[in-house]
């Protein structure tokens, strides 16, 4: 009965009174938080630089879908003719498209690899001095092979050029290796000969004549620039590949905001279970496992996480993709091997249980046997996978640095936790892993919440220093924003208040949790 | 008592190594428990009689010697969780685990080690608390029960898993004096089912009400043992009787 009026009492209050009383309980701090935050989302309803800023940092999808494809059409020119326009586009207003055609500006190509050969004007013979425009068909490439995957061959040809060959231009089933059925080889020792499909347009090289002499050209092809064409006179559409994510096409990659939150947690993730590891075994008796878990964290908590991101970015990357698949069977015969020895080690340790007690002797046998397995595959699915795209090689530095941060929180948030928890929880029966799963970590996992929290808002942030390795998140998009309009204010404005939102509302999330998982005092 | 011994030390040393020297904790220390004995130990601090306890279920390790445990040589080869499941063990600091409630508390190793079903596990929880006199505190969270509750719910914990031998460190010594005697009574009526304790306490009332053996520790050795009437009336070493002299004044 008086519940009820005491409700109906508080209804009575005008709504507009209610928020001005809520209002005026907030603190100062807070006021001018939100005060800021709201004038930036009047702006992005009103000014339309400000709404622009916001559509392009947060990703409008139209911007990656059209922009930065490679696009081969075939074109009707005006005098009726067809010709074959290659490239990049770069823009689309209305009708007209904007292409950026391939850049690529001497070539040198040996006698040896034409088939036909076409000059104007046209030369006595079949050589074309210098100076003059030449078109040739090209029959072959041959080198060392550097690199290879599914889709091309990168290697070095005999005059010192690097040259990328796309696969589908070759005739994939006529290439000669030497020595037969070699791999790629950074030293060189591996020999190819590519011989190429002659109606790729691709094969077909034209440009201006630099050198001539017994041997071969060097041919200056036609320096890259913007073609507009008409939208209806393309004949035919014969390449649409919409942008993939690589450093020198970001807008394939999914940009902005979405980027920006798929990393940090994904990275964060990560970062938990490489931090559990290694807090785990910080606190270990086992030297081994505690000595190499210091080196690590102690090493990744003293260099700047963007000098961190930088290394993993371009030095571990190229190893990655240059060295790592040649050592991996090692590596992985190493585990093996390791792995055999730890099972065979416990074995004859506990040789006394296999009658008494069958399960705790197989127990650390199959425990042994398991996490070889899988650090064979995880060393295998590197090593299949070693050319990682940049979003995996940013996902991987956070993830390594916040790691070793983590490291320590997780170690300090088990210390916490009196021993006499593991010692009741033994003394009971349960063993180390059992105890830990079932009374520590629930114990430390609230010790650690808040400071977890902190942890991956400070991560959220530190998703902007990915602009370093050209990743399109949302500071990258600021800056490329910038770059194109000269507007500096709206963009990092922009930025600032997205920012903000989210890691105001992480800490409030954060904070609800804590709440939640409170025990009663 | 004809019976096979149920605890068996046999002379165990063990050593603390410290920044600070090395401390010789346990000397040749030798002791027969037979099934249905309540065994007090006593003795200054540092006495080593803590000690010698944890070592019965390997919370310690020890240097030289030789302890079996129901039958079980406590060795590296040995399954220790095992030993450990058959040894209930109840700590001066309660040492419940504060993320679960009293029941929670009593079920949680019972699901683990002993593999029982949910329902099973509540079952056996709400008689052992029902038995310890708390049945109404089964949702409460150890930090909203007094300290003689805290240990009751630990004393009902160990005993869940329906151990053969009771270890009781200490158990009344963090208690008001209030809260004593409702942990000493639940203790005594254990004492009369007849389960096998090993008692670390200086609580002359229950050694006098409940204790077959007195063994009265020091410097790492055992001193003196006996009935507790002969030993508290006319101790023989004069360690024992400085040590009596101490308690009683105060």
């Amino acid at each position: 009965m008086s519940a009820s009026f005491h409700q109906r009492e508080i209804a009575a209050i005008p709504v507009l009174e209610q928020i001005a009383l809520r209002v005026a309980r907030l603190p100062w701090w807070a006021i001018v938080i939100v005060a800021g935050l709201a004038v930036v989302f009047y702006s992005f309803f009103t000014s339309p630089l400000y709404r622009r800023a916001l559509i392009f940092i947060t990703d409008d999808p139209r911007l990656t879908t059209t922009r930065f494809a490679n696009v081969t059409y075939d074109v009707r020119a005006a005098d009726g003719s067809i010709r074959r326009v290659e490239g990049v586009l770069i823009g689309q207003a209305g009708d007209l498209i904007n292409i950026e055609t391939k850049r690529q500006v001497t070539i040198r190509v040996p006698r040896a690899d034409i088939a036909t050969l076409s000059c104007t004007p046209p030369a006595e013979g079949d050589d074309c001095p210098v100076g003059s425009t030449v078109t040739l068909l090209r029959a072959q490439i041959s080198g060392a092979l550097i690199f290879e995957d599914l889709g091309r061959f990168r290697l070095v040809t005999d005059d010192g050029e690097r040259q990328e060959v796309l696969k589908f231009s070759v005739q994939i089933e006529n290439v000669v290796r030497t020595p037969e059925n070699c791999r790629p080889d950074p030293e060189g020792r591996c020999r190819v000969l590519l011989p190429l499909k002659p109606e790729e347009a691709a094969n077909t090289i034209s440009g201006t004549v630099l050198e001539a002499d017994g041997t071969g050209f060097l041919i200056e092809r036609s320096p890259g620039e913007i073609l507009q064409i008409r939208q209806s006179d393309i004949v035919s559409v014969v390449r649409y590949a919409p942008a993939e994510c690589a450093l020198n096409n970001l807008a394939g990659c999914d940009s902005g905001i979405f980027l920006t939150l798929f990393v940090a947690i994904i990275a964060f993730a990560l970062a938990v279970v490489i931090g559990l590891v290694a807090g785990l075994m910080r606190i270990s008796e086992n030297p081994i496992l505690f000595n190499a878990a210091t080196v690590y964290v102690e090493v990744l908590r003293g260099v700047p996480l963007l000098v961190t991101l930088l290394f993993v970015n371009f030095a571990l990357y190229t190893w990655l993709r240059d060295e790592f698949p040649r050592l991996a069977p090692t590596l992985q015969l190493l585990i093996g091997g390791l792995a055999a020895i730890v099972a065979i080690m416990q074995a004859w340790n506990r040789r006394a249980a296999l009658r008494t007690e069958p399960a705790a002797f197989w127990q650390p046998i199959i425990t042994a046997a398991i996490m070889g397995t899988a650090l064979i595959a995880v060393v295998g699915l590197f090593a299949a996978n070693s050319d990682l795209p940049p979003i995996s090689r940013g996902i991987l530095g956070l993830a390594i640095c916040y790691g070793a941060y983590l490291a320590e929180l997780f170690r300090a948030g088990i210390q916490s936790i009196g021993r006499g928890q593991m010692e009741a929880a033994r003394s009971l029966g349960m063993s180390y892993l059992q105890a830990m799963r079932y009374i520590i970590l629930p114990q430390a996992f609230r010790v650690v919440l808040p400071p977890l929290g902190n942890e991956f808002i400070a991560m959220l942030k530190d998703t902007a220093l990915l602009t370093v390795i050209a990743l399109p998140e949302m500071t990258q998009r600021a800056r490329i924003f910038a770059a194109d309009t000269f507007r500096v204010f709206e963009p990092y404005i922009t930025i600032g208040a997205l920012y903000l939102c989210m890691t105001l509302l992480l800490s409030v999330l954060v904070r609800a949790v804590e709440r939640r998982l409170a025990l009663p005092r | 008592m004809a019976e096979r011994p149920i605890i068996s030390i046999q002379k165990v040393n063990k050593y603390f190594r410290t920044s600070r020297g090395v401390v010789h904790a346990l000397r040749d220390v030798s002791l027969e428990v037979y099934p249905g004995e309540v065994v007090t130990i006593i003795g200054p601090s540092g006495s080593g009689k803590s000690t010698l306890l944890r070592c019965i279920n390997r919370l310690e390790t020890f240097d030289s010697g030789q302890i079996v445990v129901d039958g079980i040589a406590l060795d590296s080869a040995a399954n220790i969780n095992k030993v450990r499941a058959e040894v209930g063990m109840v700590f001066q600091n309660f040492n419940l685990f504060p993320h679960c409630t009293a029941l929670e508390n009593i079920c949680l190793a019972q699901r683990v080690v002993r593999r029982r079903s949910r329902k099973e596990a509540a079952e056996i929880a709400h008689q052992l608390l029902a038995k310890v006199g708390i049945p109404e505190k089964a949702d409460a969270y150890p930090s909203q029960l007094s300290g003689g509750q805290q240990q009751r719910v630990a004393i009902a914990r160990a005993l869940a898993m329906q151990p053969k031998i009771m270890l009781f460190d200490e158990p009344t010594s963090a208690l008001d004096p209030e809260m004593i005697k409702e942990v000493l009574d639940v203790m005594l009526d254990l004492a009369r089912e007849g389960m096998t304790m090993l008692v670390v306490s200086h609580e002359m009332g229950f050694a006098r009400a409940a204790a077959s053996r007195v063994i009265f520790m020091d410097q790492g050795e055992i001193v003196e043992q006996g009935d507790p009437e002969t030993l508290f009336t006319a101790p023989r070493t004069e360690r024992m009787k400085a040590f009596l002299s101490k308690i009683i004044k105060h």
